[in-house]
């Protein structure tokens, strides 16, 4: 098919222009990579950043929000004065887990629509049912959507939350590591860039995502004294030079800056 | 590092965390079979194939060709769809057909990749189309997505037997993020190649080392590689430790690589602040200039930062750069009219000149490192500066010699039966395992003081002395390996009534282009110099040629042009061969190209002296052989500038040689310091430095030191020679034996006569010289040598 003058893929701006140097342009479109940081490093917000470049770019983009609510996500980033209604949300924070076992555990793709983040009340979600997630139903949901609404950018924040929480998923690791290695090809095939949060495992412990996204950054923060020290490291990345050196960071209202 | 491959037909493991370079490096091992017409299969379970084609594009136009099988699932659908299986659905294809878009999961159906339906796969596939090399790309993936229903370890075991089984050579890559975890697949491999990263000091350092590999020896240190477009790219000559980390110089484990390791170590030091430092010592000693002083400025320093005093450290270290600034100072004014003959020390100087010029205003500001790393830094300049002292001649030859040491040291130590040989492969070796080496170079160090601490100051007075330091140190080593080898010998019964015919005619090609080659021929062409001294200015072409045979990278020109065909062949045949000195009659007369060209300069050496002594030298150099060593190393410098000069110089280390070992070993001596030799030299010494200082009176050290390193090159090339080059051969040959050495010397001078009547009778000073060395010398060098080398060691 094509020949040997292969154009260099095409590069999507992180939003964040330091991160973007140190990829040399910015992420390869349409593969999915991973962020890892501890609780607080700014994964979260490394991922909005990611959306709110897309909604720069006139783009589809998501949020699949696990970890917290999409209206805390809302209140958040109030203080940065940013916008994010524009962000499309998979509301995919499991509710209240019924103590009964027995009872009936519907999926979050029988219940939740999506929604823009300017839809999301203030209040919490209050379903009689408790819903669980399961990576099925995300890609499910998104094979719906990808229908009717191209999104180039998806952020799955996060993965871990995914994996701890879904009843599924917890029973059968086997299962679990097609179901994900399942959604990250679908996302693949669909075109679309995703950021995939996650807190570190066991260092022992190999996660599939970790071995099938195309890339990882990695967040990391410790106290100096009593000031904290974030810091930005590219740990790898398939088929694009990079800075593999640890770069520190602060957190402004702008959001992530790469010094 | 593994010793020439992988063993064909068994499976080995690529183990590392990911972004190590896993994927990279198993694609070159199927590139090169492309390159070698084979078919190759890639089998990739992670990355979908059209982004390892985009991702690896780099590694070349054979990627192409390399056959892919993409064993990578579809989208789970979920639904009730028709599961197929992945070895009736798809085929490998070439990377040239593999389509820039990823493939899209068939709507209606969706293949599952099971580990049994890739066992199917590829037992088809290797049978129909005889692959010879193979790669999994991952295990971890097929462990992970592909093996339901089977417990992954029992999976990962079946599998690899199963590819064993298949008959091909294979790379497994292997995801491990920890180090220490002792998984099934890595028992099973017949061998682990295993990448590292780490994060020192916030920097990241890659490593590659292999593990395990049955069935070979292999190299089980690590070593820092690097990723680029082109593939991995390991750095053989630099060693990472284990346990610390950090990183270590080190000395090439084996000869044929470490011939052309010396340049790369350096290079690779330039990450250091300590560099332009350790640059500008590494010329000087090449320049033969004295760096005693230092030497003592960088041992404080290190001294002072094994204590953790760091502003010790920057005061030491000034200073040492300062004297570094003077020293070539002292250099870029040397009165050198005609560039040194051995190119190696004309390019140091060359640069040191260069670099006085922009340095003036100092070196530039040093960033200290850490302490711990201050320490190899230091270590490792240390390590130059002691081999400097120890062998100024060796530094000359560094680029060949410490190799040749290094080979010298491995096998000839033995053959070295000779005090002379085990000096000349100490100063090799100091050279050549510069970090490894630290202990060897140290004894030299004890020595050098003495002689060093006069050289520095003395420019005018102590300029004689550093001078004779350096002049002798370097005959020393030269003459030491030709004894050793016991070339000398040889020549001298047998091959020396063959030789000398061929000698002398070898010798006017060779003396011609010798001289005027001067560099490369350091050892032989030293002897032919002599033989067509001044002839430097004309540099015949043979020279050149000669020049080359004697260095170890030139010595296969030379060999070809003067030797012809033979000679190349049996200067091969001659370095592993110390052995070679009694047969060295045979040898001489077919290889009489090696045998020529050691023996020719060994020859035109002797026929040298006997020219020289025609004219004024006959008389003087048996006379004064201590002059003559003295004399030969100023006036190699000298000589430099000056035809007659040359011819002195060379003369000298002839003269050394010719008049044997025993000449040169005494200098050696007295310039390594020993004390044997100390009575006996020390007149010597004085009598040259006398005769050198009148040349040089200005610049002394400087001018003596490239005399010196002229000097010595060639005794360096000589007991390079015998490890690496033809050259060596003939050198050893004489090395062996310390009685042939006296019967050598006798039929070289006549040989030497005859030689001379050809050519002129510029050389006579210089042969003259090396008459005198011979007589005094014999003595001093066997007794001497020996008990000088033990002493430094």
């Amino acid at each position: 098919m094509a020949t040997e003058g292969l154009s260099p893929e095409r590069r999507v701006a992180t939003g964040v222009p330091g991160l973007d140097r140190m990829l040399g342009g910015g992420l390869v479109a349409g593969r999915p990579y991973l962020v890892t940081g501890g609780t607080g490093s700014g994964k979260s917000l490394l991922g909005l950043q990611f959306l709110l470049e897309g909604i720069r770019h006139d783009e589809e983009v998501l949020l699949v929000a696990v970890d917290e609510p999409p209206n805390e996500i809302i209140e958040n980033v109030r203080s940065f004065g940013w916008d994010l209604s524009a962000i499309k949300t998979l509301d995919a924070n499991p509710g209240t887990r019924a103590i009964r076992r027995h009872m009936a555990v519907q999926e979050i793709r029988t219940m939740t629509d999506l929604k823009s983040m300017r839809d999301h009340s203030q209040d919490q979600k209050r379903s009689s049912d408790s819903e669980d997630i399961a990576i099925q139903s995300i890609q499910l949901k998104l094979r719906q959507q990808m229908a009717d609404r191209p999104y180039r950018r998806v952020v799955v924040d996060s993965i871990t939350s995914i994996r701890r929480f879904a009843i599924k998923a917890s029973m059968d690791p086997q299962a679990e590591r097609t179901e994900i290695q399942s959604l990250l090809r679908f996302l693949s095939e669909a075109g679309v860039t995703t950021l995939i949060t996650s807190t570190p495992s066991d260092p022992g412990l190999l996660t599939p995502e970790e071995i099938l996204t195309r890339g990882e950054i990695l967040l990391t923060r410790k106290w100096v004294g009593d000031r904290s020290v974030r810091q930005l490291k590219i740990v790898r990345i398939r088929g694009c030079a990079h800075d593999p050196e640890r770069r520190p960071f602060v957190i402004t209202d702008q959001g992530i800056l790469i010094s | 590092m593994l010793e020439g491959g992988l063993v064909a037909h068994r499976p080995y493991l690529i183990v590392g965390p990911s972004g190590t370079g896993k994927t990279s490096l198993a694609l070159q091992f199927l590139l090169e079979g492309v390159r070698r017409g084979e078919r190759t299969l890639y089998v990739t379970l992670e990355e979908p194939p059209n982004e390892v084609r985009v991702n690896h594009r780099g590694l070349g136009p054979e990627l192409l060709e390399v056959e892919v099988f993409d064993a990578i699932p579809d989208i789970m659908r979920y639904e009730r769809v028709p599961f197929k299986d992945v070895a009736s659905v798809r085929h490998s294809l070439r990377f040239r057909d593999v389509p820039l878009e990823i493939r899209l999961s068939p709507e209606l159906a969706a293949v599952e990749v099971t580990m049994t339906a890739l066992e199917q796969m590829l037992r088809t596939e290797v049978l129909h189309r005889s692959y010879s090399r193979l790669v999994i790309d991952s295990l971890t993936a097929l462990q992970y997505f592909c093996m339901k229903g089977f417990d992954p370890v029992a999976g990962a075991q079946a599998f690899l037997r199963f590819v064993s089984d298949l008959r091909v050579t294979t790379l497994l890559t292997v995801e491990s993020p920890l180090e220490d975890v002792e998984t099934p697949e890595r028992m099973l491999a017949r061998g682990e190649i295993r990448l590292f990263r780490w994060e020192l000091e916030g920097r990241t350092v890659r490593a590659i080392g292999v593990e395990k590999f049955r069935g070979s020896s292999h190299d089980v240190r690590l070593h820092p590689y690097r990723i680029g477009r082109a593939g991995i790219d390991v750095k053989l000559d630099v060693t990472i430790s284990r346990d610390t980390r950090q990183i270590i110089e080190t000395v090439p484990l084996f000869e044929p690589a470490a011939a052309k390791a010396p340049v790369p170590v350096p290079a690779e030091a330039r990450i250091t602040p300590l560099d332009p430092l350790a640059e500008e010592v590494r010329d000087l000693v090449l320049a033969g200039v004295d760096v005693t002083a230092l030497r003592s400025e960088v041992e404080a320093a290190l001294e002072s930062a094994t204590t953790g005093e760091m502003n010790r450290v920057r005061a030491h270290l000034a200073r040492a750069n300062a004297l570094a600034v003077d020293l070539s100072g002292a250099v870029r004014d040397l009165p050198l009219r005609t560039p040194p003959p051995d190119p190696t020390v004309a390019d140091a100087i060359q640069r040191i000149v260069n670099r006085s010029e922009a340095a003036r205003a100092g070196f530039p500001p040093t960033n200290l490192l850490p302490p711990k790393l201050l320490e190899v830094q230091l270590q490792w300049v240390l390590s130059l500066l002691p081999v400097a002292h120890a062998e100024p001649v060796p530094l000359p030859g560094a680029v060949p010699e410490p190799l040749d040491t290094a080979e010298s040291v491995v096998v000839p130590e033995p053959p070295a039966g000779a005090t002379l040989p085990s000096e000349g492969e100490i100063g090799a070796a100091s050279p050549g395992g510069v970090g490894l080496a630290v202990d060897a170079v140290v004894p030299p160090v004890i020595p050098i003081p003495e002689s060093p601490e006069t050289t520095p100051e003395v420019e005018e007075r102590g300029a004689p002395s550093p001078l004779e330091i350096f002049p002798e140190p370097i005959p020393e080593p030269t003459p030491e390996p030709r004894y050793a080898t016991g070339a000398e010998p040889s020549i001298g019964p047998g091959t020396g009534t063959p030789i000398l015919p061929p000698t002398p005619t070898a010798t006017d090609p060779r003396a011609g282009p010798g001289t005027a080659t001067t560099p490369s021929l350091e050892p032989l062409a030293s002897p032919e110099t002599t033989v067509a001294p001044t002839p430097s200015p004309d540099r015949p072409s043979p020279v050149g040629e000669i020049a080359p045979a004697a260095t170890p990278s030139e010595p296969l020109p030379a060999v070809e042009k003067l030797p012809v065909p033979v000679r190349s062949p049996t200067v091969a045949a001659a370095r592993p061969m110390q052995p070679w000195s009694p047969p060295s009659l045979p040898w001489v007369q077919p290889p009489i190209p090696e045998a020529k060209t050691k023996p020719a300069a060994q020859t035109s050496a002797r026929p040298v002296p006997p020219v020289s002594a025609p004219p004024p030298g006959q008389p003087s150099p048996r006379a004064a052989p201590p002059p003559a060593p003295g004399q030969r190393p100023p006036l190699p410098q000298i000589a430099g500038p000056t035809p007659a000069a040359i011819a002195p110089t060379a003369t000298a280390p002839w003269a050394a040689p010719a008049p044997v070992d025993r000449g040169p070993p005494p200098a050696a001596r007295v310039a390594k310091g020993v004390v044997p030799a100390p009575t006996a030299p020390a007149p010597k010494r004085k009598r040259k430095s006398s005769s050198s200082t009148r040349r040089r009176a200005t610049a002394a050290p400087a001018t003596a030191a490239p005399a010196a390193a002229t000097v010595p090159t060639p005794l360096r090339e000589t007991s390079p020679e015998a490890g690496a080059l033809p050259n060596l051969p003939t050198e050893p040959p004489p090395a062996p034996v310390t009685s042939t050495r006296p019967k050598r010397r006798p039929a070289r001078k006549r040989r030497a006569p005859s030689v001379v009547a050809v050519r002129p009778g510029t050389p006579p000073p210089d042969s003259a010289p090396p008459s005198t060395p011979e007589p005094a010398e014999p003595a001093p060098f066997d007794a001497p040598a020996p008990s000088s080398s033990p002493e430094e060691r």
